[in-house]
């Protein structure tokens, strides 16, 4: 009975890193693919980025040349499993700078398109907003599973 | 602090101070390759809608012009649209080349090329100053250009007020169902 029980429960911590371990590889694949895409037309991102109105002349170039490279850095290690915790953090700070602009960019009512994954000519909306979200809940699951470790050694202790 | 707690904030600041090392080193990258492309990004980006105030300056036009940093150019409803359309109160000015223009566009539009944007200001100026209330209206071909929002963009750098832009440009003004007007 005992056994069974216990069996029970290595079988469903199992299944959670599973999933976890599912959901950071997609997540990994998923922001290579973001960085390579803006890579290819570079000039538009640019324009993505200045379209928010956060920042412009050479801060919106250094972003332009730089982000692309991060996603692809922040999702090599994701998809590896090298450098999980900060590759997640970065994830997790990536999204809420995002969702902020996007928030601030409705506020003032500027037309902005997500330039997440090249050309969306519907803009960024409820969907792009959803979408991070759900990368950024995934990305938190992510690092907090990374880190949880941790905390059951201290506990231990 | 707890034991527990103090080492999660000891493991989140290693974790942060990795990412701004991955952050240098992106930058490093980027920057790096952007050296040696054969076409680089410049460095100061340059807005589509500064481009055309460039042109706009270039013919000594705009010398006194007022820079509008917070205005922002408003988006028109297809329904809006409509009814500007039908009551003609609106100035409503076509981007596209002035070919496709004279082939097809909205009722009542004007030909607005962006190619040649400072020409058309200079000659619009004077009409614009006339009743700088009336509303503004630019579109282009589809949802997926972006030549109405630059041209409304320049047109308030260079201070002219209600300037707005059709999204769906011909394309979603036609698949609605309406009429358009030709030319030739």
């Amino acid at each position: 009975m005992e056994g069974s029980r216990f069996g029970h429960g290595i079988a469903a911590m199992n299944l959670g890193r599973g999933t976890l371990l599912f959901a950071r590889v997609v997540l990994g694949l998923v922001f290579i693919y973001a960085g390579i895409v803006k890579l290819g037309n570079l000039p538009r991102f640019a324009g993505d980025i200045a379209a928010f109105e956060l920042i412009s002349g050479s801060a919106v170039t250094l972003l332009t040349l730089s982000l692309p490279w991060f996603e692809i850095l922040v999702g090599a290690m994701l998809v590896t499993g090298i450098g999980i915790g900060p590759a997640a953090l970065g994830v997790v700070g990536l999204m809420l700078v995002f969702l902020l602009a996007l928030a601030q960019a409705s506020l003032r009512g500027l037309e902005v398109e997500c330039g997440c994954f090249g050309e969306t000519p519907q803009g960024a909306g409820t969907f792009t907003a959803l979408r991070d979200f759900l990368i950024l809940a995934v990305a938190a699951a992510v690092y907090a599973n990374n880190i949880s470790p941790v905390c059951h050694r201290r506990a231990s202790q | 602090m707890s034991a527990r707690t103090a080492a999660i904030c000891r493991r989140v600041g290693w974790d942060a101070l990795l990412l701004a090392g991955l952050a240098a080193l992106s930058i490093t990258i980027g920057v790096g390759l952007n050296l040696v492309r054969p076409s680089p990004v410049p460095w100061r980006y340059i807005s589509p809608a500064q481009h055309l105030l460039a042109s706009v300056r270039a013919l000594e036009i705009a010398e006194h012009a007022v820079i509008s940093l917070l205005a922002v150019a408003r988006l028109v409803s297809l329904e809006d649209m409509e009814t500007h359309v039908s009551t003609g109160d609106a100035l409503i000015l076509d981007v596209r080349p002035e070919i496709f223009h004279q082939l097809e566009h909205i009722p009542g539009a004007r030909p607005f090329p962006k190619e040649e944007f400072a020409r058309r200001f200079l000659e619009l100026r004077a009409e614009l100053e006339a009743d700088p209330d009336r509303k503004i209206i630019l579109y282009c071909d589809s949802a997926s250009c972006y030549d109405s929002k630059t041209v409304a963009d320049a047109l308030l750098l260079l201070d002219v007020q209600s300037v707005h832009y059709f999204k769906p440009g011909l394309e979603g003004w036609k698949e609605a169902g309406l009429a358009t007007e030709s030319l030739r």
